[in-house]
């Protein structure tokens, strides 16, 4: 079964048969099995398991960067498992935005500097990189922090850089890897709310992996990971 | 911000091992261009004795004067030339040169350029001298100016204090030369004191016709004044500087492998700060690859980051080696006049090592960085 808001909406996102396995000496660790998705535009979905379940191997599927043995992954049309690695890279800078549990801002540049990185990638002229970044910083309220290294920044406002980046390119797709996972309940809030905001004022299709009640139910919807395959109830 | 600022950020943040990484090979290229110096000195010697001139020995240092006409009736002979060492000092400052006889001095030491103003003024007159222009502008002279070489050789009227007249100021390809001070020998001659040294020589320069004839040239001078007092001994200018050379050979070598072994502790120093660097920075290169970094472009950063730990330490110790060979200079340039003449080859010969010691210590990293598992890296922490 193809867990899926609206089946009469085509999806944004959506994986098919998708297996997942890994190789560890002799043994075989199969992470997903023959595993469907499908996730419509303006979706904010919250995938849930316990830890070493696959969930962060399922966001990082859908992203990218990674491949699955079996099955296709297919967004916006694009089945990105058959790409090559350069045009992967690609695809990769103008429709995902990443959200990481330890933010991996890079600790030599700014606050501003961090939330441009992806837009070198662009054709931009430097001074439009950073009105853009600057814009990012102002929908993250970061703004007045842009001159700061992430050592001088707390740990919610590395998030939100972290998020500032993640949307700069104006993705369709933000994938969040236990975003609050590092932060305190009162600011972990704080960035669930942020992510509402991109969700429903910015449009952005959200998917985050969490182990927290809490933050899935800030989400629309909630799936379970069990037995590598996703439901909508948590395994018993 | 560009791909370099993140380069120069990380440089930013890690100064001290930036600062001694390249101070690692600015060391190494500074040696490099002291050895690059000292093989020009040694292989200008062969370049600088010419393979048309010899030089006559006397069994006792002085041989007569006389000797010059009878040294230019052997056949082959094309000019025959003397020096005798001639020194003083003008301010208290040293200043060493030769007496020579001009204008036959001009045949057989061609590198010695003069105008033909110069050349006329200097024939014109007794005490005309000429000087090479690091000397003059080291001493502070400029044509026209009479320089009073004091505590020189005592002259026949009581005073030890010499006058010139600067007619010339000349450059010279043989960098030794622009050091030199050149008087008539005629006029010190003439003027000096001791009359058992009067007409006395250290040895004559002989310019042959034709390089060929080198060997029986030699015998024939010698042949000549086999039975004579002092006998001579000719030999090739050529032979002398390659004695020379001979003598420094092993100090060459050992430069050399010196030279070599600086490098490859360099290139250890480099090489493992830049893949410590990469190793440091593993998640910040598994992020960009996520955000859209090709590898190929992550390729280039690393590359370049190397790039710019080489080629600064190259352009600083190239630097570096220019001012001590500079300081050497005065040293060296007596007993190697093509010290520091090293043209441009050095010069290009360090920029294909900065490219490959740049690929060399760039390419592990590089591995490193561009083929690390996205999601694994990101994972760990």
């Amino acid at each position: 079964m193809m867990p899926a808001a609206d089946a009469s909406v085509q999806p944004l996102i959506e994986m098919r048969k998708v297996t997942r396995y890994y190789r560890r000496k002799s043994e075989k660790v199969e992470v997903l099995e023959d595993l469907d998705l499908a996730v419509p535009r303006g979706d904010f979905l919250a995938l849930m398991a316990p830890s070493g379940k696959g969930k962060s191997t399922l966001l990082n599927l859908i992203g990218g960067i990674d491949r699955p043995n079996a099955g296709e992954v297919i967004v916006e049309g694009d089945n990105i498992g058959k790409m090559r690695d350069s045009a992967l890279a690609d695809w990769r800078s103008r429709h995902i935005g990443f959200v990481f549990q330890l933010y991996h801002l890079m600790p030599a540049l700014t606050a501003r500097q961090n939330v441009e990185l992806p837009l070198l990638l662009m054709n931009l002229s430097p001074g439009e990189r950073r009105k853009r970044a600057m814009a990012a910083l102002a929908v993250t309220d970061m703004e007045d922090r842009a001159r700061f290294k992430p050592a001088e920044l707390s740990g919610g406002q590395q998030q939100r850089v972290a998020i500032a980046r993640a949307i700069v390119t104006d993705p369709p797709i933000v994938l969040c890897d236990e975003p609050t996972g590092d932060l305190d309940r009162k600011t972990g809030d704080e960035i669930l709310r942020l992510l509402q905001t991109l969700n429903g004022e910015y449009g952005k299709t959200v998917i985050m992996v969490t182990h927290d009640p809490r933050a899935a139910a800030r989400a629309k919807r909630t799936l379970f990971l069990n037995n590598k395959m996703l439901s909508q109830e948590p395994e018993a | 911000m560009t791909d370099n600022s993140i380069i120069f950020a990380v440089f930013r943040r890690h100064k001290i091992r930036t600062l001694f990484t390249v101070l690692s090979v600015a060391v190494a290229f500074a040696i490099f261009l002291v050895v690059a110096a000292l093989q020009s000195g040694f292989s200008g010697l062969l370049n600088v004795a010419g393979s048309q001139r010899l030089v006559v020995f006397g069994e006792s240092l002085a041989l007569p004067l006389s000797y010059a006409d009878k040294i230019a009736k052997v056949p082959g002979v094309k000019a025959v030339s003397y020096g005798a060492f001639f020194s003083g000092f003008f301010r208290d400052k040293f200043v060493g040169g030769f007496a020579v006889p001009f204008p036959r001095n001009l045949v057989v030491d061609p590198e010695l350029k003069l105008t033909a103003a110069e050349t006329k003024a200097l024939l014109a007159d007794r005490q005309a001298a000429v000087a090479g222009a690091d000397l003059a502008s080291q001493m502070g002279w400029k044509v026209g100016d009479t320089i009073a070489l004091t505590r020189g050789l005592p002259q026949k009227n009581g005073s030890s204090t010499w006058y010139f007249h600067l007619v010339g100021i000349y450059k010279s390809d043989r960098p030794g030369l622009q050091q030199d001070f050149n008087v008539h020998y005629a006029y010190v001659n003439e003027g000096r004191a001791d009359l058992a040294n009067k007409d006395k020589l250290g040895n004559f320069f002989v310019y042959i016709d034709d390089p060929r004839h080198i060997d029986s040239v030699s015998h024939a001078i010698d042949a000549l004044f086999a039975t004579a007092q002092p006998s001579t001994t000719t030999f090739p200018e050529l032979l002398l500087a390659a004695t020379v050379v001979k003598s420094y050979g092993d100090i060459g070598a050992i430069l050399i492998a010196v030279s070599v072994a600086v490098f490859f502790s360099m290139l250890l120093v480099a090489g493992n700060t830049m893949a410590n660097s990469v190793r440091q920075r593993v998640h910040e290169f598994a992020l960009m690859r996520a955000v859209g970094f090709s590898r190929g472009r992550l390729a280039g950063l690393v590359v370049r980051e190397a790039a710019f730990v080489i080629g600064s330490g190259a352009v600083v110790g190239l630097l570096l080696g220019w001012q001590v060979c500079r300081l050497m200079l005065p040293t060296l340039s007596t007993v190697m006049p093509y010290f520091l003449a090293v043209g441009w080859q050095p010069f290009a010969l360090a920029a294909l090592l900065v490219v490959f010691f740049t690929l060399l210590i760039g390419i592990l990293p590089t591995r490193r960085a561009t083929t690390l598992a996205v999601a694994d890296t990101l994972r760990r922490l």
